[in-house]
């Protein structure tokens, strides 16, 4: 109950911190993807640890500072307080961890390698565990192509490709197929975080500035028009389509590289746009 | 007899269901019928915020004594929804699908996130604040 109380809303702050911050890491992963390709050191470990501790995991804390007071109705006081030096503490140790990669640092290198290999990678589970995902995945695709709603925005698309990409993944994870599983459960995930990241930075735009009293506030349409989430949605699609040509030439590999730096561009581009519009009107004292 | 969650929840649901209509008549372009089913929406969703605040926040708020609390965020996200009402059916009336589509967007996103907190939150309190036999009946007497 108390999750609902005006004065103990999450502020916009928090989640404009975390998801900008999520949206920099992608995009400087993509360029140390390149600058690792062109020393010709690039591996799979960095880019997917990056994905997952920079974007994903930053993504994910922001938001659950955001959903706490509203599935939980836990209240965190003063949010703001524990916001900072927790996004401090993930930064630090998301560069710390990261740098011990590229680093070669072994003892890093092993520890985050042992961590993923115990917590997604247990043999005797691998199959019912893969039907869980298949079943999951396949009823989400239902879901989305049952809706008769007419959505002129891309998450139900994000989602769709996601959940394809899920699909591929459980099969690779029933097959033992660890290299493919990982990539296509990245993909997964990072297709779900575009989606949901362009959806609910313009909501809460829209949502903070209505409810400070601004009329006719701009909507969730005008703060991340459908056209600019297109951008992200088929250049990310185009990234996932050139991935398997990787495998036949790793020549591939910067045509993936290029695709990952331009939709990270545009992801930031796209939610810092909306960040900078809610704080234009609360600069002008609305 | 209904709990006040299952009345409220039906309510929601039926909601749901006439603004779907809505879209569903104007995707295939039938916008007098589009027009009727909107105010049939817009009666319900309205009549709905009025059951709540006129009855239900204000019994909940004198039993609890909070004023202040999530009685006082619903109504500013009742304010929220009318003025998108609003601006819904200017959109409808000048027949700009297009606009329309993207105010309800916005509007549907409210809605489902405002629906879920009383769903989960604000209404179990209220069931075992309030006697819901009694407040179900003053609910449906407006």
């Amino acid at each position: 109950m108390r999750g609902l109380s005006v004065h103990q809303a999450p502020p916009f702050q928090i989640i404009a911190l975390y998801f900008s911050t999520a949206c920099v890491f992608w995009f400087l992963s993509s360029l140390l993807e390149l600058f690792l390709f062109f020393k010709r050191e690039l591996n799979l470990p960095l880019p997917v640890h990056s994905h997952v501790v920079g974007f994903a995991l930053m993504t994910m804390l922001g938001a659950l500072f955001q959903m706490l007071p509203v599935v939980a109705g836990a209240v965190m006081p003063e949010p703001l307080k524990k916001a900072i030096p927790i996004h401090l503490a993930l930064l630090l140790s998301s560069l710390l961890f990261l740098g011990g990669f590229l680093l070669k640092n072994e003892t890093l290198l092993l520890f985050g390698a042992t961590l993923l290999m115990l917590s997604i990678i247990s043999a005797p589970y691998r199959l019912p565990l893969s039907i869980l995902y298949i079943i999951y995945a396949l009823t989400t695709v239902y879901l989305l192509l049952k809706s008769k709603r007419r959505v002129l925005e891309y998450t139900p698309k994000f989602w769709l490709l996601g959940m394809g990409l899920l699909l591929l993944a459980s099969i690779f994870f029933a097959l033992g197929e660890f290299l493919a599983f990982l990539v296509s459960f990245v993909l997964f995930f990072s297709s779900i975080i575009l989606g949901m990241m362009q959806r609910i930075v313009p909501f809460l735009v829209w949502f903070h500035l209505s409810g400070f009293g601004l009329k006719d506030a701009p909507l969730m349409f005008e703060i991340i028009p459908p056209r600019r989430q297109a951008i992200t949605f088929y250049s990310f699609l185009t990234l996932c389509l050139s991935i398997p040509f990787t495998l036949i030439s790793t020549d591939f590999l910067i045509v993936s590289i290029i695709l990952h730096l331009f939709t990270a561009l545009v992801l930031l581009f796209n939610v810092l746009g909306g960040i900078g519009i809610y704080l234009k009107y609360v600069r002008q004292g609305l | 007899m209904f709990s006040i969650t299952e009345y409220l929840t039906h309510e929601h649901r039926e909601c749901d269901e006439l603004y779907a209509r809505v879209e569903e008549l104007l995707k295939k372009g039938q916008w007098e019928d589009a027009k009727r089913a909107f105010e049939e929406f817009k009666a319900e969703t309205l009549k709905h915020f009025q059951r709540e605040e006129d009855v239900l926040f204000p019994e909940f708020e004198g039993r609890t004594g909070i004023v202040m609390g999530p009685t006082q965020v619903m109504r500013m996200e009742h304010a929220q929804a009318r003025e998108l009402i609003e601006r819904m059916e200017r959109a409808l009336e000048e027949k700009k699908e297009k606009e329309f589509f993207a105010i309800g967007d916005t509007f549907m996103i409210l809605i489902q996130q405002h629906n879920l907190k009383e769903e989960q939150i604000l209404y179990p309190m209220c069931d075992q604040h309030l006697d819901p036999s009694e407040i179900v009946q003053k609910m449906e007497n407006l």
